[in-house]
């Protein structure tokens, strides 16, 4: 299935771009679209991606839609769904 | 007790004499520094009721415990004051070499009460006092003054807070500029000093700050140092807090045209992105910080070329998305106009956004605003204003009073899209898409205020469901402004927040290195909780009353227009909830009272005695 990536701040400045689709499997999760970002832009490990830890390098987080960011990698994604990778750092 | 000076300089401008008060470890350990010392000397200053324009208003400035330290980012002071814009408390902190001059010099504090006969400004010379003529500085900008004063005392390596026209002409919210850039930027304290006739404040100090285990504090500075250029505040390193303008806007938390849009059609063209790519000049660090988010941009595009200004994401929202303005140029000269005048860009901005919809609305006229053609979006009258407001001249004259006294003069339903609270004009953030930050500056002693509570990070970190209004929100408001309070006084950046990873724990261990004195985690925690309560007496002590812990009619009324949040609403039972729950979580009575017990459990014996219910 098809998921839209939005990438914000350095993760844009990093990645060279504003947004990018994955194909995951049905039924997939944060989990597999992080694994899927961490191949397709190395670039992204270790300063967005914790490929060790599974997860998003803190204050990265991923949002659902605009709407909910989470912090369970198990979360189940659906097809169409855009998921934000932004730094939960705001204030200024 | 070291790193303190242990040392409060009173300066009265009226009888032009100063006098030294000693602060005891007690005292020092109990409030800290920057924003908790600068209340309770203030707390402490000033008669209940005074005219914050008045001679009976006082200015106190507190330095922290770090300052002068290699502790990173510890550089700060807080000028506390009553402020003419909000009638309480008004808490305003700056990074600068001021504080560590300041401390130099022999001081932690500073208290200045009366009012000056003619044009003046302070000169603290290594402890010592000095009142000087300030006739010839009068109608210079902000950074104008600075230089001008140096050069004056033929010393570089003296530090300017100064106020510019906009304080001169007691623009209720005009700020106070240093450092060429940095300013005690919300709340009024330029209106203050420009009331007493206080042009500026002069330091000079270079006595060396002794610390209880340098070589400790310095490795352990070091370490943090490390971590304050790593992966958590490298956003800001490259783009500043401008970078958060579209992922803000993405999850629909963009104030846009006076709050009515919460998504903006043109945020690409106002981000942190869009800026660095086309108008980046230099980044530059404040005083003793590592991380360095401070973004200078040159406008490089005419008609508003050859300005200058550094920008961070409150003044680009405010003079930007909030006054639908898209043309980033504009928005540079109008920030560079803001600080050479000394004007709060926020407030500045925000004001400017509801004469905009005035006009739009027909409540402002081209004969009311000298022919300015005052829409959203026309950046030639949001740059054109802004001397207005700063000279108090045509429609300046209104908007110079910010959005609540200006609403209440106009009339006419215009209140009910004035966008503050308590007086103090909303941060960049919509309340109606992030609702436990909705509590937080609703109740903000200061008024509308991310800095003092930052109660948008459960709603930003998905810890709660941000578009739900529900219990237990109140402990998280509570665990947000307290925990912002003890950063506020110590004093530490809150962007080193996300390089701690016990924040108690490793601060109270780092007030021992600096100072030698122990605090446990949950006494830092308990100094939050007092500090706070502190700042809410002399609130109580103004007049203050349940009503006045509330939101702007708007946002009470009308629900999001767009974004992801389309359609969500913050009802008035929702926020009446959350404030009974938030009263419930701080041990205050319904109508959110400080119970005596309570302050005296806090150490506020005296205060009890005041104002305490019970």
């Amino acid at each position: 299935m098809k998921i839209k990536v939005e990438l914000f701040g350095m993760a844009r400045q990093i990645a060279h771009l504003s947004q990018v689709d994955f194909e995951i499997n049905e039924g997939g999760d944060l989990r597999d679209l992080a694994l899927a970002m961490a191949q397709a832009y190395p670039g992204l490990c270790g300063t967005i991606i914790d490929l060790e830890g599974g997860n998003l390098v803190p204050p990265y987080i991923f949002n659902i839609n605009g709407k909910y960011s989470v912090h369970d990698l198990t979360t189940k994604l659906n097809a169409g769904d855009s998921v934000l990778v932004f730094s939960t750092m705001i204030g200024g | 007790m070291y790193s303190y000076r242990g040392k409060l300089i009173h300066v009265d401008l009226s009888s032009r004499r100063s006098k030294v008060e000693e602060l005891g470890p007690d005292f020092l350990k109990k409030y800290l520094g920057g924003v908790g010392l600068a209340s309770r000397i203030l707390y402490d200053g000033i008669k209940p009721g005074c005219d914050p324009l008045g001679e009976d208003n006082a200015i106190a400035c507190a330095v922290g415990a770090f300052t002068g330290t290699i502790f990173p980012t510890g550089n700060k002071f807080c000028m506390a004051t009553k402020s003419p814009l909000t009638g309480f408390l008004g808490d305003s902190l700056s990074s600068s070499y001021w504080a560590s001059a300041l401390k130099g010099a022999g001081y932690d504090a500073l208290l200045v009460t009366g009012k000056a006969q003619r044009p003046t400004y302070i000169f603290i010379d290594d402890g010592e006092v000095h009142f000087r003529d300030a006739s010839h500085l009068w109608g210079k900008a902000c950074f104008e003054a600075e230089q001008a004063i140096r050069e004056e005392l033929d010393n570089q390596a003296v530090r300017v807070a100064t106020i510019g026209l906009a304080g001169e002409k007691m623009v209720r919210y005009a700020c106070v500029g240093n450092d060429r850039g940095r300013q005690a930027g919300r709340t009024g304290q330029g209106a203050v000093m420009g009331s007493k006739n206080l042009k500026a404040i002069a330091v000079h100090g270079n006595n060396p700050v002794n610390v209880a285990d340098l070589r400790q504090l310095s490795a352990e500075s070091l370490d943090l140092i490390k971590k304050a250029q790593g992966t958590a505040t490298e956003k800001y390193r490259v783009l500043g807090t401008v970078g958060n303008v579209l992922s803000l806007n993405r999850l629909g938390v963009l104030p846009v045209r006076n709050f009515q849009q919460s998504t903006f059609e043109a945020a690409d063209r106002v981000s942190g992105e869009y800026l660095h790519k086309y108008h980046r000049e230099k980044t530059v660090a404040c005083s003793d910080c590592p991380i360095g988010c401070e973004q200078v941009l040159n406008s490089r595009e005419a008609p508003y070329d050859g300005a200058v200004v550094s920008i961070d994401y409150e003044s680009l929202y405010a003079l930007g998305p909030c006054c639908g303005i898209d043309n980033a140029p504009a928005i540079i000269k109008a920030a560079e106009l803001c600080d050479k005048f000394g004007l709060d860009t926020m407030s500045a901005g925000v004001t400017i956004a509801w004469a905009m919809e005035c006009y739009e609305k027909g409540l402002l006229t081209d004969a009311d605003t000298d022919g300015l053609e005052l829409r959203f979006g026309n950046h030639a009258a949001l740059v054109g204003i802004i001397e207005k407001i700063a000279r108090r001249e045509g429609i300046g004259a209104l908007l110079c009073e910010g959005t609540r006294i200006a609403s209440k003069k106009l009339g006419r339903g215009s209140e009910e899209f004035a966008i503050h609270v308590k007086g103090l004009e909303l941060p960049g953030y919509e309340p109606r898409g992030l609702k436990t930050y909705a509590l937080g500056i609703a109740v903000g002693t200061r008024g509308a205020c991310h800095n003092r509570s930052a109660a948008y990070e459960p709603d930003i970190k998905g810890k709660v469901d941000r578009f739900k209004a529900e219990k237990g929100r109140g402990i998280l408001a509570k665990e947000q402004e307290e925990f912002a309070t003890v950063l506020d006084s110590l004093i530490i950046c809150k962007f080193l927040r996300g390089c701690f990873k016990d924040f108690f724990a490793e601060a109270a261990h780092f007030y021992k290195l600096a100072t030698g004195v122990g605090m446990t985690p949950q006494e830092l925690k308990v100094t939050g909780e007092r500090i706070w309560a502190l700042k809410k007496a002399f609130n109580i002590r103004e007049g203050w009353v349940k009503e006045d812990d509330w939101l702007p009619p708007r946002l009470l009324k009308e629900p999001l227009a767009d974004g992801p949040g389309k359609g969500v609403v913050l009802t008035e039972e929702e926020l009446r909830m959350m404030i009974d729950d938030y009263y419930r979580a701080k041990g205050w009575t319904e109508r959110g009272l400080i119970p005596k017990a309570k302050l005296s459990e806090l150490g506020l014996e005296d205060i009890a005695e005041e104002i305490g219910v019970g």
